[in-house]
């Protein structure tokens, strides 16, 4: 799973899906690119951070 | 701002971290330590943002825009992968007591010294760069500060340079932090905790920088960004397709970055050999991304920022978040935030600096010195504090280093730019690590050799470019290629060019470096500790199951000797604890011991590699040990017999299997010769009865003759005649008995066979009983034009077959006008022979049982036929032994005809 998340990362993060958001501007006064990397960011670390509470819950 | 009153800021702010650090060594000493829990740790791995972060990233974003975050995106997307990787790392590094990356390496490799100093050469060469970068950082912030527009610090002679006393004076840092004592733990808990405050404090400074530019400053970020589309320049940079990292740069950076974050020195150093638990990796894999993203956050609104409030080109883009508040008349603001600036850069430099040492002194020096015989002499007793002393003096000089790279090159170069350079030196670690844990066949020459072949590769395109760009080195080499060779040149080895230098030493350098490390490992075989300890490493959770010291060496020392060499390293106190550890953990007695066991004198190798590295602990050890390591012989040895131990067992196995059958083949033996037995006990019990039949009549018939002498002479001469008709058929009964045995006897073996010609067997046959016949007067016919009928047979039993049948014949056919017909056919596969007399014939029901025996055809007016009863028995067991048949067609009262079929050749 985690080495899933790995390559989800490396497509969210790289070129096709980058160059889609990167011209214009505007969510909010941000430009659109700049949302897109910091939301995917907030969303990828979320992720993890579910994956390892949960891998210690069933640790217990 | 005054320069005094700079300088008591920034010491006072590192008086505030070594009140830190104190208290935290005190913490830990009392057993209460605060630096071990997750959430330290993971503050203590963003010691990867430094004065890059800070200064390098906005300057970066100015000029590329979003140029500037692969750098963090590289080990947000890696680190789902840390999980498994970085905890596994550390769990082997705390079994061996690993204190750098260097040993890390040298110790996968067999505990092997040059392993270790190739990658001690690497780091320090490709880490000065990075310090010196720090440097700059930290010039910048007392210059801006300062408010110095003096000339550029390249025309200042160096002891007016402010730069270099912040070298010195972070050299001091350095040493009072991280070289105190030469713990075989190498833990600094003080440091840690100094590291995690000014994480937070970096942070915090930044985040304060950047609300108040985007806030305070223009109202907002839609505001900002507004003002920002306007300027069709400041637009571009916002638009990705400027930020020049088309095509391959961005993916090399990311790959970079990725390997960076856990292979700097520095990294290695708090993510590794200062973790004090292997699961706090799992917390940090998304506490450490998250700080990653908060100090991110503004880095490009304060550029734009920058941008719009300066233009392009006025003012150098690094240095825009001190220059904006401090123009806008924040002078204090513009202070805190160059405390947190000259924070990351002191703790980058600090923790790199310690670990750098580490290396220099357990990875590169010792092995040397060990060796050489000096060192093994009285100098040891003083040996503690030499290590000490070796460390400070690399601390001076890696700072100077640093100091001289700064002044030279990198004045001309962006922070990034540089600090590149570094990451794609410590690239070159990545094979030997990562296969180093993943991949047993890996030998200690491959990771050397793709090592040394990665760093010349990095060096030429990357160090050597800005050398000749900064004029150190002849200009000829970019146009001209090395030696004059075009696709030797730096810029585009090959003929190959990339978006960006980066990638194109990355590429190539990583390239040299994975196909050495292949091809080397391959073509040479692991030596024994090699593969010792690749299998530690690679299978390393069956060894963390097992629980036990691992050990392949038995070796033994003398206790006495043992001991005096610990005390000489680590003073008598420490030797004190190091035994009472290894009484606790084995259960055994240290007092009165005269041999140290395998256990202790692997216990103490470990404990001396925590000081000196493991690949000079092994030496030290081994100069005092009893045995020799098991050297290739003796391994080869012990394989052998182990090869021959198995041979002789599968042997064993293969004779077992065949034991079964010869088992089961005697047993079935056994039962056809029980049967047999059976059979024979019937037989002769049958058989003694049938021969007593005629011995009773003849002794009868004797001893009425000789009790009666006035018998009557006709009376007598009967008489006489049945015993003399007894006596012969007695003498015939026992002569098929033998027969019958003969033949018994060879059931299980064929009696010889020979070619041999039926009808010459029937008229030889037929020429010995033709008197016989004729007194009978029984006509024989045979037909002397028959074809000859070869065949396979016995030639003498094929007359016995042939006797018993016509005598056969001849008892039964009716004197004077008896009959017997001879005849030879064939069919397609068989040879036919015929026997058929006239005579009284045989019932149907008799027809088969007239070949069992001791069975006879019954007339009951002829009375008993003369004859055993054997005879067709007999006759047909030979013509079975021909693997033929034999038959008889009749009707009773009408003759019978014997069929005899024997295969055809």
């Amino acid at each position: 799973m985690l080495v899933g998340l790995f390559f989800l990362a490396v497509l969210a993060f790289n070129f096709p899906l980058i160059s889609i958001f990167g011209k214009g501007r505007s969510v909010f006064g941000f430009p659109i690119l700049y949302v897109y990397f910091f939301v995917v960011w907030v969303v990828l670390v979320a992720m993890v951070y579910f994956w390892v509470e949960k891998k210690s819950k069933n640790q217990r | 701002m005054g320069l005094t009153f700079l300088t008591i800021a920034f010491l006072g702010y590192f008086s505030l971290l070594f009140v830190i650090a104190f208290y935290a060594e005190k913490r830990e000493r009392s057993k209460k330590s605060i630096v071990n829990n997750p959430y330290f740790y993971a503050l203590s791995l963003a010691v990867y943002c430094t004065a890059w972060t800070y200064f390098g990233s906005i300057g970066r974003a100015a000029t590329n825009g979003y140029g500037f975050l692969p750098i963090y995106l590289g080990p947000t997307i890696f680190a789902p992968l840390w999980i498994f990787f970085l905890t596994k790392i550390i769990r082997i590094s705390k079994a061996q007591r690993i204190n750098s990356i260097a040993d890390f390496i040298s110790s996968r490799y067999g505990k092997a010294a040059l392993p270790g100093i190739v990658a001690t050469i690497i780091a320090i060469f490709g880490i000065i760069p990075y310090i010196s970068i720090q440097l700059k950082g930290i010039a910048f912030c007392f210059d801006i500060l300062s408010g110095q527009t003096g000339p550029p610090s390249e025309d200042i002679p160096f002891y007016e340079d402010s730069a270099l006393y912040i070298a010195i004076a972070l050299a001091a840092f350095a040493i009072l932090f991280g070289t105190r004592n030469v713990d075989p733990n190498q833990r600094h808990e003080g440091l840690v905790a100094a590291i995690a405050f000014e994480s937070v404090f970096k942070l915090v400074a930044f985040l304060a920088g950047g609300i108040f530019i985007v806030y305070g400053i223009y109202g907002g970020f839609d505001k900002l960004f507004d003002q920002a589309y306007v300027v069709p320049e400041i637009a571009k940079v916002l638009d990705f397709s400027q930020s020049g990292m088309e095509g391959e740069s961005w993916f090399f950076l990311l790959l970079l970055s990725g390997l960076a974050v856990i292979f700097l020195p520095r990294q290695f150093h708090v993510a590794v050999v200062e973790n004090t638990n292997a699961g706090f990796v799992k917390k940090a894999a998304w506490l450490f991304p998250i700080y990653l993203l908060l100090i991110n956050f503004f880095v490009l609104p304060i550029a734009t920022a920058g941008l719009l409030h300066y233009g392009q080109g006025n003012v150098e883009p690094d240095t825009f978040i001190l220059q904006l508040p401090l123009d806008y008349g924040y002078k204090y603001l513009a202070l805190f935030i160059a405390l947190g600036g000259v924070s990351a850069a002191a703790s980058m430099v600090i923790v790199a600096v310690t670990s750098l040492t580490i290396m220099l002194s357990n990875s590169l020096l010792m092995p040397l010195l060990v060796r050489s015989r000096q060192m093994r002499s009285p100098y040891l007793n003083e040996f503690h504090k030499s290590v000490l002393g070796i460390r400070r003096v690399g601390v001076l000089m890696i700072l100077l280093l640093a100091y001289g790279y700064f002044k030279s090159v990198g004045q001309q170069y962006t922070i990034v730019s540089i600090g590149l350079v570094s990451f794609a030196a410590v690239a070159q670690f990545a094979p030997a690590i990562i296969g180093g844990i993943y991949w047993k066949r890996a030998t200690k020459k491959g990771a050397v050799a793709g090592m040394i072949g990665g760093f010349i590769v990095w060096a030429f395109t990357l160090p050597m470019l800005n050398m000749i760009e900064v004029g150190l080195c002849p200009k000829s080499i970019m146009t001209e290629g090395l030696w004059g060779l075009s696709f030797l040149k730096p810029q585009s080895l090959f003929g190959l060019e990339m978006s960006d230098q980066i990638s194109h030493s990355v590429f190539w350098s990583l390239l040299v470096n994975i196909g050495l490390y292949f091809f080397v490992s391959l073509s040479g075989k692991p030596s024994p500790e090699e593969a010792a300890q690749a299998d530690y490493f690679v299978d390393f959770i069956k060894y963390q199951k097992e629980g036990a010291d691992y050990e392949i060496l038995k070796r033994e020392a003398n206790f006495e000797k043992l001991r005096s060499l610990l005390v000489r390293y680590f003073g008598e106190k420490k030797v004190k604890s190091i035994l009472k550890k290894f009484e606790k953990k084995y259960r055994l007695k240290t007092e009165g011991m005269t041999l140290a066991p395998t256990e202790l004198v692997n216990f103490a190798e470990t404990s001396l590699a925590g000081a000196l590295g493991a690949a000079s602990a092994k030496i030290v050890i081994n100069s005092i040990v009893k045995k020799q390591p098991i050297s290739l012989e003796e391994m080869l040895k012990v394989l052998d017999q182990t090869q021959e131990v198995i041979q002789y067992s599968r042997q064993l196995e293969i004779s077992r299997a065949e034991l079964e059958a010869a088992t089961v083949k005697l047993r079935l033996a056994n039962e056809q010769l029980k049967e047999l037995d059976e059979m024979k006990a019937e037989f002769i019990s049958t058989v003694t009865h049938e021969l007593r039949t005629p011995i009773t009549s003849i002794k009868s018939l004797a001893k009425i003759i000789s009790e009666n002498p006035d018998l009557e002479t006709a009376e007598k001469d009967r008489f006489l005649n049945i015993i003399v008709g007894e006596s012969e058929r007695l003498a015939r009964m026992v002569n098929q008995v033998l027969d019958i045995e003969k033949l018994q006897m060879r059931k299980n073996r064929s009696f010889d066979k020979t070619e041999v010609n039926l009808r010459e067997r029937v008229e030889k046959t037929i020429s010995s009983i033709e008197k016989s016949a004729e007194a009978k007067g029984i006509q024989l016919i045979f037909s002397p034009e028959q074809p000859a009928y070869p065949m396979l047979g016995n030639r003498d039993y094929l007359i016995q077959i042939i006797i018993n049948l016509l005598s056969n014949a001849l008892k039964f056919c009716p004197e004077q006008e008896g009959v017997i017909t001879i005849q030879l056919s064939d069919t397609e596969d068989r040879i036919l022979l015929s026997v058929a007399d006239n005579g009284i014939g045989i019932e149907v029901e008799k027809q088969e049982l007239i070949f069992e025996k001791f069975t006879q055809v019954q007339d009951e007016q002829a009375g008993k036929p003369d004859g055993s009863g054997l005879g067709l028995f007999i006759t047909k067991k030979l013509v079975e032994q021909h693997e033929g048949e034999i038959w008889v067609e009749s009707k009773a009262g009408e003759g019978a005809t014997f069929f005899v079929a024997f295969p055809k050749v």
